[in-house]
């Protein structure tokens, strides 16, 4: 159920790992999976789209530091922007799955 | 995001930014195409104007680096110190520029912290705004 309604979330290949992580949890921990807070890789890519040379797109998923490198150097010089714009998806989900494990232990 | 991948993007990123000054210093690269944000918006980033604040602090211009953008100090200060503290690390073996990320990350995360430090970045970037028109 966990895994249908969250599966925008992750990578596709990481969801098979998460349910049988979450088959096999405890009562008490499945409290904590429920509030944790994931960000929608959708959104980040819009964040990105829109102010990506501010860092926005990073510091929306949490990555404070590479946030200001990228707003201190106008967005990497403008690369970096749009480096951002194919891989801030993937990096959201990464984040989402850190999340997640740290609810985990 | 691991000690390995962390200085290997740092340490690239400086030489990028390094190779980035010299292509100014000679006038390679001309100033105000730097910035994708200024090219689609026409409005400037609030770092526009830290390469050129960087060439005159090289000068030895403070004031007019100031002018330029504050942020320029910086920028200086990360591409002179940063590829130095990296080296350091790796010979001594130890992980303190890691560990000063990471505790910066988690500062930048406090609201006492996060909300000037974004009050700041707002009034350069007005100030950066009101220097272009």
């Amino acid at each position: 159920m966990f895994v249908m309604t969250n599966s925008k979330f992750f990578e596709s290949y990481q969801l098979q790992a998460i349910r049988q992580q979450l088959l096999d949890l405890p009562e008490e921990k499945w409290v904590r999976v429920q509030f944790v807070q994931f960000k929608d890789p959708t959104t980040s890519l819009i964040v990105s789209l829109l102010g990506g040379s501010l860092g926005i797109d990073r510091f929306y998923i949490g990555d404070t530091g590479l946030g200001v490198g990228k707003l201190l150097t106008c967005g990497g010089l403008g690369i970096w922007t749009i480096i951002d714009w194919f891989l801030i998806m993937g990096a959201t989900k990464e984040k989402n799955l850190r999340r997640f494990q740290e609810a985990l232990i | 995001m691991t000690k390995k991948k962390l200085y290997i993007f740092v340490f690239v990123t400086c030489l990028a930014g390094c190779v980035w000054v010299i292509l100014n210093i000679f006038h390679v690269a001309t100033t105000h195409e730097g910035c994708l944000f200024h090219k689609i918006t026409h409005i400037p980033c609030p770092s526009c104007g830290s390469t050129r604040s960087v060439l005159l602090l090289l000068n030895g211009d403070l004031s007019g680096a100031f002018y330029a953008n504050p942020f320029g100090f910086i920028v200086f200060t990360a591409l002179v110190l940063l590829p130095l503290w990296l080296v350091f690390d790796c010979i001594f073996r130890k992980d303190s520029f890691f560990r000063f990320y990471k505790n910066t990350e988690k500062a930048l995360r406090k609201k006492y912290i996060a909300i000037p430090a974004l009050a700041i970045v707002i009034i350069n970037w007005i100030w950066n705004i009101h220097k272009y028109l």
